[in-house]
């Protein structure tokens, strides 16, 4: 996801930055126009701006596997604010952790944003949206997402490199070898990520349901649980 | 039946996530070294490629910069979500602990 300074030919990384620069144009109208929405809405996208900079630069490490990746944290902004409001958050941290952080080049940055922004974004609301017709429970939706757009993140992350480093010959190859040195050590973090993703949304429907209803992410509050009463007990 | 296709879905998940870790463990390969994926695998196969990483404009990883940097990081994100995090699920509930409803029954923000 960190693509690092110069790892990519000039020419390449200057084309990855046209759909970065696409998605992160739609991304400031749509954060226009959430903003409009009220005091409530500014303080959720500062939230989850804060929460994709911490969990995208956080460094877990895999003990079994012994090395350490980071989870992404755009799937659930993407659940939570859209997909193109999430890619310019990932952008903007992006850029941070470019700049000072060592993490990530800018030469890169288009073609980080495009896997981390983009990919994560789209993959893992897609999953939840889809998931959600299917009728599964807001966590099980939510698991789906942050595990299936942390690997979409990777997976276009190797492919990135495989095509600037190897080109289109190779690019099937290189995109299995790359991606598959990813997956013993963010496979673990993947699924931290999907046990995040749900938790997040379990916990949010249970306190504040109306922020929930008010993204549009569920359309009415979970059903309390009523306690049974054994029979015969009196009131 | 729903529960039984969830459980699987789960099962499923969580075995494709562990299964390439506990074969790499198995067979030895773990590196052990604790350093990033980004630095092993990206930057190691960018350099066998001949695209070595450069170094970043603003280079922090030097000595302990890095992790006063990183520190900063956390320190501001922290509390940033802590703050941001209060208002919206702490202070945003009703002192009966229900949700706010507006006049005609519809939950408000």
């Amino acid at each position: 996801m960190h693509l690092a300074e110069g790892v990519l030919p000039a020419g390449q990384a200057a084309v990855w930055f046209v759909p970065a620069a696409v998605a992160v144009g739609v991304g400031v109208r749509g954060l226009r126009t959430q903003t409009k929405e009220g005091r409530q809405r500014k303080i959720m996208i500062g939230m989850v701006g804060a929460l994709v900079f911490a969990i995208s630069l956080m460094p877990i490490p895999v003990p079994v596997a012994g090395s350490v990746s980071h989870p992404c944290g755009t799937p659930l902004a993407a659940i939570l604010l859209g997909p193109w409001v999430s890619t310019l958050v990932a952008a903007i941290s992006l850029l941070f952790q470019a700049l000072f952080f060592a993490h990530g080049g800018l030469s890169t940055w288009g073609a980080n944003i495009v896997s981390e922004g983009i990919a994560g974004s789209f993959v893992g609301v897609g999953a939840f949206l889809l998931s959600r017709r299917m009728g599964f429970s807001l966590f099980v939706c939510g698991f789906l997402a942050g595990f299936l757009g942390d690997l979409a993140v990777y997976a276009v992350t190797a492919l990135e490199l495989s095509l600037g480093l190897f080109g289109v010959q190779q690019i099937g190859r290189e995109w299995l070898i790359l991606f598959g040195s990813f997956l013993p050590v963010q496979g673990p973090i993947a699924l931290g990520e999907a046990l995040l993703t749900g938790g997040v949304l379990t916990y949010v429907a249970k306190v504040r349901p109306d922020i929930l209803i008010h993204l549009r992410v569920i359309k009415h509050p979970p059903e309390p649980v009523t306690p049974v009463t054994p029979e015969g007990a009196s009131a | 039946m729903k529960k039984i296709l969830t459980a699987a879905v789960i099962a499923l998940i969580v075995v494709a996530a562990l299964t390439p870790t506990v074969l790499q463990f198995m067979q030895g390969d773990s590196p052990g070294d604790y350093m990033g994926i980004d630095a092993t695998i990206m930057e190691a196969r960018a350099e066998e490629a001949g695209r070595p990483a450069r170094d970043p404009l603003i280079n922090t990883d030097q000595g302990d910069l890095l992790l006063f940097v990183f520190m900063i990081g956390g320190l501001g994100s922290g509390i940033a979500l802590g703050y941001f995090g209060r208002i919206l699920l702490v202070e945003g509930r009703s002192t009966t602990g229900q949700t706010r409803r507006s006049a005609d029954g519809r939950a408000t923000p």
